[in-house]
């Protein structure tokens, strides 16, 4: 499954730098504010995207409730930046870092749940999280909290937020594709095929799958806080939209669950469509539309797009997450 | 007036929410423990049931009550549609598919509700409203008391239904053991789609009764999915039995941590249930040891 692609390899890496290299460049041709806004939004997405698709599409741990860890991001910047004046970049950090600890806490409790349960469990866990920050009035309530305004947004806008973005989306991405390769990422997609199984073949599921969770949680709490230092406010709703997660699983499952690619390229699509469609159909007609979307893809194409190619040729689908995992529906009857 | 008063009229108010939660809890349970998906647009169609019942309420003037008999068939035809377009196709699937078709199926009803009705709050209006009485020196108020009534009367129908008729039995032998219904005579298919009407115009009716009791917006589903899941976990998947005895279970805990902490807990302390049910006793009050999910 991995050694398959070693040729085609050369060409992803050329076709990936290149495109690297063309969004480096981007700010200086382009000014349009409104373009290099959808830009960031592409960029948070591809980070919060891969990062979800870390345990979900990998290990098949599917989350509802990913939002969790960006609204922690965003919270603990709001926080540091306006009380303590913390540098901007450290709170990312930070706020990395601290929604990773609250991915260990959860993801130790709730990852010996399996499939729906699992998936109601984070929605459960990101419920709990959006009430938190509603209901304690050291984080504002329901109104949230302002957050000052950085001196390099004063002066270049824009563009600061962009690379910073790019950086964040860029080290996410590459982290997943080395991570695939290496012995957590082949351990994390047995856990995905037969969980038991691989136990049995001497893999602890229960430390890889807290581990992916705590990567997945660092990238989208760095993202997060830098999103909020963005938008330059965060409340509950801005943070905990259960939007954020829709929008997550449609990108994911457009793109195809368990890839590198699959999610850059189901970000771009949604996104644009979606500045498109709100524009158009309003905001209303396109959540049906990408909820007929979801419906289609799950019982016709749940390998995503990426699986088309294969589908045609008859390949067994590759990556395809939602294949073996049939004992996910009840293990208890068997 | 003294605190155990004050107790007891907190118990008595939550034992009246929670008859509604079991009628809006047991769909859910009895799909589970029939069909074994998940179905979590399970309160959604609760919330369809809130505004097709405000409709009928408004447009023919009738009592709210009434107006379930017309919600609960007409919701259970989009049973039958879900369960032809979604789940008898998936059926011999994987499980992760079904439940992204019904999180799309989720995206799809709620904002089409939107466009239909507004994302504002509404309420059903009822002559009940407002009003009450007082028995052994509690004070009942007189929608939440009749919601509970029409909630304890549908609860029995279902559960003489599951234990006396032919259907209900074939219904609890699939349940049991579906291989060895079907090599019995059973037919599953058809098990199936009844068991999938049946629970969305439970939802139809819980829908009803709940907007009587209580305003509601399109979007109001994720929380009351978390209260309905702790529900139907805490009654052990799939037991209907068990659901009901959950379902009040919860609805003490909600008006009492309303009560003590503030409404704007409730959700929280469902989710909380939820979460330590599913570490702690993932098989449910009344489920059988070595179940495992």
């Amino acid at each position: 499954m991995i050694a398959k692609d070693s040729d085609p390899l050369k060409h992803w890496a050329l076709l990936a730098f290149i495109l690297f290299l063309g969004l480096l460049l981007f700010p200086i041709f382009i000014r349009d504010r409104y373009l290099l806004h959808v830009m960031i939004i592409i960029f948070v997405y591809i980070t919060l995207v891969e990062s979800w698709n870390l345990p979900g599409g990998y290990a098949g741990y599917i989350s509802f409730g990913h939002v969790l860890f960006f609204g922690i991001g965003g919270y603990t910047t709001a926080m540091l930046l306006t009380f303590w004046k913390v540098p901007a970049i450290a709170t990312y950090f930070l706020g990395g870092i601290f929604s990773a600890l609250v991915a260990l806490v959860f993801g130790y409790i709730s990852l010996r749940l399996r499939g729906p349960y699992f998936a109601i469990a984070t929605l459960a866990m990101a419920t709990i999280g959006r009430y938190i920050f509603l209901n304690f009035d050291i984080f504002g309530g329901a109104e949230g909290l302002l957050l000052p305004v950085s001196p390099w947004a004063l002066e270049f806008e824009k563009i600061p937020y962009y690379y910073g973005a790019l950086s964040i989306a860029t080290l996410t991405t590459f982290t997943i594709y080395v991570i695939a390769k290496t012995r957590l990422g082949i351990g994390l997609m047995a856990i995905r095929e037969n969980e038991e199984k691989a136990e049995g073949l001497g893999i602890n599921t229960t430390r890889h799958k807290v581990i992916a969770f705590i990567i997945s949680a660092f990238f989208s709490g760095m993202i997060g806080g830098l999103f909020a230092s963005y938008l330059e406010y965060v409340n509950p709703d801005s943070c905990f939209s259960i939007l954020y997660s829709v929008n997550i699983l449609l990108m994911a499952i457009l793109g195809g669950l368990g890839t590198v690619t699959g999610p850059v390229i189901g970000v771009s699509i949604i996104v644009v469509a979606s500045e498109i469609l709100s524009f158009t159909v309003g905001h209303q007609v396109r959540l049906v539309l990408y909820g007929f979307i979801l419906v289609i893809f799950a019982i016709f194409l749940p390998g995503g797009l990426l699986s088309i190619k294969e589908r045609i040729h008859g390949i067994k689908q590759r990556g395809f997450i939602l294949r073996e995992s049939k004992e996910m529906a009840a293990p208890h009857l068997k | 007036m003294g605190i155990f008063h004050t107790l007891g009229q907190i118990v008595i108010n939550g034992i009246l929410l929670g008859g509604v939660y079991a009628v809006m809890a047991s769909g859910l349970s009895l799909i589970f423990g029939v069909v074994r998906v998940l179905q979590i647009s399970h309160t959604m169609l609760i919330i369809l049931g809130c505004y097709v019942s405000y409709t009928i309420t408004t447009k023919l003037s009738l009592d709210p009550f009434l107006s379930i008999l017309i919600t609960a068939p007409l919701l259970s035809l989009l049973g039958f549609v879900l369960y032809r377009f979604i789940v008898a196709p998936l059926k011999n699937g994987p499980p992760v598919a079904v439940l992204l078709a019904f999180f799309g199926v989720i995206l799809i009803l709620e904002n089409i509700v939107g466009i239909i009705w507004t994302t504002n709050y509404t309420a059903i209006y009822s002559v009940y409203q407002g009003k009450s009485f007082t028995l052994y020196g509690f004070s009942f108020s007189l929608s939440r008391a009749m919601a509970f009534t029409v909630a304890s009367v549908v609860m029995s129908a279902l559960l003489l239904f599951l234990k006396k008729t032919e259907t209900g039995r074939a219904i609890r032998a699939v349940s049991q053991d579906r291989d060895t219904a079907q090599v019995l005579g059973v037919d599953v298919d058809r098990i199936f789609i009844i068991v999938f009407g049946i629970s969305t115009a439970l939802a139809a009716v819980g829908g009803s009764l709940m907007g009587i009791i209580y305003s509601f917006y399109p979007a109001l589903h994720w929380q009351w999915l978390g209260v309905i899941f702790s529900v139907i976990v805490l009654g052990g998947l799939g037991q209907v039995h068990g659901a009901i005895l959950a379902a009040l279970i919860i609805g003490t805990a909600e008006s009492l941590s309303s009560y003590h902490l503030g409404s704007q807990w409730g959700p929280v302390v469902a989710f909380a249930i939820l979460v330590i049910t599913l570490v702690q006793r993932p098989q449910g009050l009344l489920g059988t040891k070595g179940v495992r999910i």
